[in-house]
């Protein structure tokens, strides 16, 4: 954290681009919640099961396509695309994460932490994503207070 | 003369700006020679001749009058020649200035969302059927070409038309749909067989922005049409349009021959520029000089423009037919507008249709008069396969074809007004009013057809249900509706008003009204977001209050029912909408936080912090509720509701995105909090009617409204899916004699029965845990107490106390640590 933000932010974007193309390749479902459930309120199923249920196909086509699109540079073709993603699958935290590294590649730091933040709130389950959305909020932190 | 005429017009234009590009580029010198020259020749000595006729007639006593007409006639000549040329560059100035605008003046196209499929996609067969219906696919036995469907059994066959968007420009498939009860079970390609991941079929066009003059039209490049359509105008209506320079004179004669044999106008003799010329100053008016000023600016359009580019502009302006206002111009839009095809999709038949129609559209319009259309279509066969164009096979199987036009027109009026206004309020902050109506923009909007159509049905039909429900006229009961998209808060349908083709009074936005109780869960909040005073375990006093106002008067709300409820939770003051314990809170929270929090979530317009606003004393409009009621769906987070996903031009280029922007309005830990309460009000609470309105398993979350003299009936909520916000109330402000659960309620439930898929799911956030609570005294229960709750908790805010009746069950049913907890509390 006390690096400057200048030197870790390729080191990121580098990572960012290796996660989007390897949550494409690798299905990443959330890990089984160690969370007990909420008592005699599952009227419904929970988010959780509800994605473990979701056919991940058009989810996951959108995030190959958002991810050839930010390795070409077009990162507002990326941004559209998981915004579709979004409206398919709204509470999907994988793709609030990923429109959070789009807009943190595009310096709209404010953006990406909110994303990030939204996309933690839904992946009480999952910490390995908890973890990659705390870095965006500390790299986006880091660079809007130095001004950049 | 008009050569002359045609290089000053020019210079003119040049610098006027109007000229086509690369007609400017001449040098000055070459443009001033004949300049010269005819000042040399013309004027000058034109002005010496005019002054010696002058001095002479004056002078000589015995000058015959021959003498003097003869002096006198360059003078009569060269004023001719300048009233000439000036009519000439007159109507060179007039026939550029109609090409070089004209030609771009496109009506801007506004969609819906394009429907998105796939495995596993809460849609029912009916559904997709409904949205081809929308696209005006036509069903048929065998799925051949696109726009085309068949159902069989549960499984949809049809052939999408292609995405012709920015971002995605992929081509038609052939599309085999199979579902399981209100789901897509599998979706594939038919052809292949492949498995299709997603698909995203077409967007629905809503509503078209049209040109002051009414004029409709959709472009085709000269490159893009059928090579028939092209080869067929020439073979009818101008044969040797390759070689003439704007008007065949061996044509006139033709004509004029064939008109005199018959003794009336059988045949024309007006060349596809003059016919350009013709349609581009539309009047009924024939004269002979309207024919000489349409022959002279041929003339001159065609010494500006090659024939591509007059041909291209035909192909395009040729009027073809009428709908109302709204005039049908151009080959490509008539494609559509009378056989619902792209033109390059045309049969031969449908091509030799409208090539026929060129001469008279409404005399040979195909709908009012088919017989006329066929008789004509056929003789335009005849000369095609007479030209060698279609070969005689092909010519006798197009004779035999029936005309294939649709039933009824395509309207060009909108069927969603109201939906419109609101994309033209958003659109008018970035684009001037011109830009709509020329520019010829596509607009992809957040509309689902759908959702809205099946709003719409479900206010009228609930509204109908209701007292006071079934009167018209100016008092009768309005209505409004806004539905959005959690997550993306999209605005998915808008309702204006009890009849939503009417485009008048839009109360969806304008309507600002008193929310009543619809404010509670904002009091609320802003209790909770301060876990260390308040949870949703805090006892409240229900007891009768006296506010001191600022003015010296006192404020002493009091309860719906009129009594008082004593010591009550602060879920349970929420959940059944007491007003004097809310009151209460909301000032010890003060009036100021729960303004401040409508502003985080939303609310622009400036909100007075008066002690009523904690009981709903603001006006709102129905989609400024649904703004902060989103911000609770999305668990805090609140997003600008939107009704616009992208503006392209009429190249298909993205001019604008209006992407999605988040901000944290609220912790999600006290939302979460609101959220459950809210779901109670649906269970216990004010609307628990709902339980048997709303089908099992469709939770939601939601509060009713009401105002004073029940002149406001609210109710805002949420499933899984959509934000929906009601009110019914009436324009002059009378009473309705409705609550909000005995009016708006109905409508909500009715609209969230048949558009929801998915249940609202209270699924804990971090941080929160559920605890059962005795609500007698708001602290922890046990197995033995009755009527115990389920309520959240922000970690290390629940009770520190165990409620007295759960001290009766054995000290093992505890947890040792809560049980020391309580001792040490």
């Amino acid at each position: 954290l006390n690096r400057p933000a200048r030197i870790r932010l390729p080191v990121l974007t580098g990572l960012l681009l290796a996660i989007l193309n390897s949550a494409c390749s690798v299905p990443q479902k959330p890990s089984p919640a160690p969370a007990p459930p909420p008592p005699d309120v599952t009227i419904v199923p929970s988010s959780r099961e509800l994605a473990a249920e979701t056919p991940s196909g058009p989810v996951r086509e959108l995030l190959h396509k958002a991810a050839d699109q930010y390795a070409s540079g077009d990162l507002d073709g990326a941004a559209a695309t998981l915004e579709r993603a979004i409206r398919i699958a709204p509470s999907e935290p994988l793709v609030w994460q990923r429109l959070a590294l789009v807009r943190l590649d595009q310096g709209d730091w404010e953006q990406a932490e909110t994303l990030a933040l939204r996309s933690s709130g839904l992946a009480s389950g999952n910490a390995g994503l908890r973890k990659v959305n705390q870095d965006i909020i500390a790299e986006a932190r880091d660079a809007a207070a130095g001004g950049r | 003369l008009s050569r002359v005429g045609r290089r000053v017009g020019q210079r003119i234009l040049c610098r006027a700006g109007f000229a086509a590009r690369g007609q400017c580029a001449i040098p000055n010198s070459s443009h001033r020679m004949p300049k010269k020259k005819q000042s040399s020749r013309g004027s000058r000595p034109a002005r010496r001749s005019a002054g010696a006729v002058r001095r002479r007639t004056t002078k000589g006593k015995t000058g015959s009058w021959q003498r003097g007409l003869r002096r006198a006639l360059p003078a009569v000549i060269l004023t001719s020649l300048v009233l000439v040329l000036a009519w000439v560059l007159w109507l060179d100035y007039r026939i550029v200035d109609q090409f070089e605008g004209r030609r771009w003046a496109l009506p801007a196209r506004v969609f819906a969302r394009p429907l998105e499929l796939h495995a596993g996609k809460g849609i029912a067969a009916d559904d997709l059927v409904a949205e081809l219906g929308l696209l005006r696919y036509r069903e048929v036995s065998r799925v051949r070409a696109p726009g085309e469907y068949r159902v069989s059994g549960d499984t949809v066959y049809f052939h999408s038309r292609g995405f012709p968007f920015p971002g995605e420009n992929t081509p038609g498939r052939l599309v085999r749909a199979d579902f399981a009860g209100h789901e897509i079970h599998r979706l594939g390609d038919a052809s292949t067989g492949a498995e299709i991941d997603l698909l995203r079929v077409e967007p629905v066009p809503i509503a078209s922005i049209y040109p002051g003059h009414g004029e409709d039209r959709m472009l085709v490049r000269l490159e893009d049409a059928p090579p028939l359509l092209l080869d067929a105008l020439l073979v009818v209506e101008d044969r040797r349009f390759r070689d003439h320079h704007g008007v065949d004179p061996a044509a006139i004669a033709r004509a004029m021959v064939a008109n005199l044999r018959a003794g009336r106008a059988v045949q024309g003799g007006s060349t596809l520029t003059q016919q350009l010329v013709k349609n581009y100053f539309l009047t009924n008016e024939r004269t002979l000089s309207r024919k000489l000023n349409e022959a002279v600016m041929s003339l001159l359009l065609e010494a500006h423009y090659d024939k591509d580019e007059i041909l291209g502009a035909y192909l395009n302006e040729v009027y073809l037919g009428q709908d109302g206002e709204r005039a049908i111009h151009g080959f490509a839009l008539a494609a559509q507008f009378y056989f619902e095809r792209r033109l390059g999709n045309l049969e031969p038949e449908q091509i030799a249709l409208l090539v026929a129609m060129v001469k008279g559209p409404s005399w040979y319009d195909p709908r009012r008069h088919p017989d006329r259309a066929i008789e004509r279509r056929n003789l335009v066969i005849d000369l095609l396969e007479e030209a060698g164009t279609l070969d005689p096979e092909a010519a006798a199987l197009a004779r035999k074809r029936p005309l294939g036009v649709t039933d009824a027109a395509p309207t060009g009026r909108t069927p969603f007004p109201v939906f419109l206004q609101l994309v033209r309020n958003q659109l008018l902050r970035d684009y001037r009013e011109a830009d709509l109506r020329e520019e010829g923009m596509k607009i992809l909007t957040t509309m689902d057809p759908l959702v809205q159509i099946r709003a719409e049905k479900a206010m009228q039909a609930s509204l109908l249900r209701l007292p006071g429900g079934k009167e018209d006229g100016e008092a009768a009961l309005q209505a409004a509706v806004v539905v959005t998209a959690t997550g993306t808060g999209e605005v998915a349908a808008l309702i204006g008003g009890r009849d939503p083709r009417f485009p008048g009074y839009n109360r969806a936005i304008d309507a600002a009204r008193p929310v009543g109780s619809l404010i509670k869960p904002v009091v609320y909040l802003a209790a909770l977001e301060r876990p260390g005073s308040y949870t949703l375990a805090t006892m409240l006093d229900d007891g009768p209050l006296n506010v001191k106002l600022a003015n010296g008067k006192s404020w002493s709300p009091q309860n719906y029912d009129r009594q008082s409820h004593g010591r009550v939770s602060l879920h349970d003051a929420l959940v059944h909408s007491y007003n004097q314990s809310t009151a209460r809170l909301g000032m010890e929270v003060g009036v100021e936080s729960v303004a401040r929090l409508l502003a985080r979530l939303g609310i622009e317009r400036p909100v007075p912090a008066y002690p009523s606003l904690l009981l709903g004393a603001v006006e709102l409009s129905p989609i400024e509720v649904a703004q902060v009621y989103q911000g609770f769906a999305d668990g805090g987070y609140s997003v600008p509701l939107n009704a616009i996903r992208s503006v392209a031009n009429r190249d298909g280029q993205t001019l604008n995105r209006y992407p999605l922007r988040i901000s944290q309005a609220a912790d999600a830990q006290s939302v979460f909090l609101v959220t459950s309460a809210l779901r109670d009000v649906t269970l216990q609470g004010t609307g628990k009617s709902l339980r048997k309105r709303l089908p099992p398993g469709l939770s939601v979350a939601g509060k009713t409204g009401t105002t004073n003299g029940y002149r406001d009936s609210w109710f805002a909520g949420y499933a899984g899916d959509f934000v929906t916000v009601v009110w019914l109330g009436r324009d002059d402000n009378r009473p309705t004699g409705l609550t909000g659960s005995s009016g708006a309620l109905v409508v909500w439930a009715d609209i969230m029965r048949r558009i929801s898929t998915r249940p609202l799911v209270l699924d804990a956030p971090q941080g929160v845990e559920w605890l059962r609570i005795d609500p007698a005294t708001g602290l922890l229960a046990d197995t033995g107490c009755d009527g115990a709750l389920e309520l959240p908790f922000i970690q290390s805010s629940q009770p520190a106390g165990v409620a007295p009746c759960a001290r009766r069950v054995s000290e093992k049913a505890r947890s040792p640590l809560k049980w020391l907890k309580g001792l040490l509390n």
